[in-house]
C-alpha cells in the first residue's frame, strides 16, 4: 500500500442521485437569472447619467433664456452669430451696424421739430445733394 | 443527438433558435468529467456543485466568441480549473490570516464530514496527502494518476511545458509515497 502503484484507484467521492440529469437545467436556470439581473440592472446604472445630462440640459434652457431677455431686441440678430463673422462678412456687419445707428438716429430727432432741422441744415451749408448722398 | 461533435454543438450554437438545445448537450458531454476535475481541488460537492454551474454560465458568455485555437475541451477544463484556484484564494482571503497549510486542513475536516465522501482510511490519508503538495503539483497529480490524462493536453491546460509536467508528477508522486510510508498506510 506504500507504493502508489498498488493502490486502488477508485473515487472515494459520491455525487448525490439524479445530480448530473439536472444540471444542464439548472444551468440553463442560472443563464436566465443572470440574463435578467444584468437587465435590471442597466437602468439604475444609467440613472446617474441621465439626472446629469438631463440637468445640463436644464442649465442651458436657463441660461438661453436669461441672455434671450438681458441683451436689447434691437442688437439681436439670430442670423449672425460670432463664429460666422469673416472677413467677407465685414460688409453686412457694416451695414447692420448703419442700421442700427440710424433707428437710433430717428429715435433722436422723433423730439426735434421739423422747422429746427432746417435751420440746423442751413446754418451749416448742407446741400440738398449730400443730404440725398447719405441717405 | 448526444453523439455531435464538438464542432456540429458550436455549429448548432450559432443558430439563435438552437443555442439552448446546443448548450444543453455541451454541459450533458462534458459535466462528469469537469465536475470531477473541480472535485478533486475543492473536494466538497456543495462547493464543486457551486463552481461547476459558475464554469458553464462563463463557458456560455465565451462561447460566441470560441475559436479553435484550443480544443473545446481543454478550454473548459482551463475555466474549471481557474475557477476551482480563485475559489479556494477567495475561502483564504475570507478566513484572513490562514496560511495555504490552515485552509488545507480546512478542506480536510469539511471532506471526513461530507456525507459524498465515501472513502476507507487509506483514501482517506491519500487525499490528506495530496492536500499537503503544492498547487502545481497538487493538480499536476490529480489529473494524471486519477484522470490519466494526457501531458499534452496537461501542458495546454496548464499552460506549462510536457517536460515541467513531468517532473512534477514524479516529484508528486515521490512526497506522497513518503508521506503515506509516514503514516504507515
Amino acid at each position: 500500500m506504500k507504493d502508489l502503484s498498488n493502490k486502488k484507484k477508485e473515487s472515494p467521492f459520491k455525487v448525490p442521485e439524479d445530480y448530473f440529469e439536472n444540471l444542464a437545467d439548472l444551468v440553463q436556470e442560472r443563464i436566465k437569472t443572470e440574463k435578467t439581473s444584468k437587465e435590471k440592472k442597466i437602468i439604475p446604472m444609467l440613472k446617474p447619467y441621465l439626472w446629469m445630462a438631463a440637468s445640463i440640459f436644464g442649465l442651458v434652457f436657463i441660461a438661453k433664456i436669461i441672455l434671450t431677455n438681458a441683451v436689447p431686441s434691437e442688437f439681436r440678430n439670430p442670423k449672425i452669430s460670432q463664429t460666422e463673422v469673416s472677413v467677407k462678412d465685414t460688409p453686412n456687419v457694416v451695414s447692420n451696424a448703419d442700421s442700427a445707428n440710424s433707428i437710433w438716429i430717428k429715435d433722436a430727432l422723433s423730439d426735434t421739430s421739423s422747422d429746427e432741422i432746417i435751420e440746423y441744415l442751413s446754418d451749416y451749408d448742407i446741400d440738398s445733394e449730400t443730404l440725398l448722398a447719405n441717405l | 443527438m448526444n453523439n455531435l461533435s464538438d464542432e456540429e454543438i458550436l455549429q448548432l450554437f450559432q443558430d439563435k433558435k438552437m443555442q439552448s438545445k446546443a448548450f444543453a448537450m455541451l454541459v450533458q458531454k462534458y459535466q462528469e468529467r469537469l465536475y470531477w476535475q473541480i472535485r478533486k481541488i475543492v473536494l466538497s460537492h456543495e462547493d464543486t456543485d457551486d463552481i461547476l454551474q459558475n464554469t458553464f454560465v462563463k463557458v456560455w458568455k465565451g462561447l460566441q466568441n470560441f475559436r479553435y485555437d484550443s480544443q473545446l475541451f481543454t478550454w473548459m477544463f482551463r475555466i474549471a480549473t481557474n475557477e476551482s484556484l480563485t475559489f479556494l484564494k477567495e475561502k483564504q482571503k475570507k478566513h484572513l490570516g490562514y496560511s495555504n497549510g490552515e485552509v488545507e486542513e480546512m478542506l480536510l475536516a469539511n471532506l471526513e464530514s461530507d456525507e459524498y465522501f465515501d472513502g476507507d482510511k487509506a483514501q482517506l490519508e491519500l487525499q490528506k496527502a495530496i492536500l499537503k503538495l503544492p498547487e502545481k503539483q497538487r493538480l499536476v497529480f490529480n489529473m494524471k494518476y486519477f484522470d490519466d490524462l494526457k501531458y499534452t493536453e496537461m501542458s495546454e491546460i496548464l499552460d506549462t511545458s510536457v517536460g515541467a509536467l513531468k517532473a512534477s508528477y514524479h516529484h508528486a508522486t515521490k512526497k506522497i509515497e513518503t508521506l503515506l510510508k509516514l503514516n504507515e498506510v
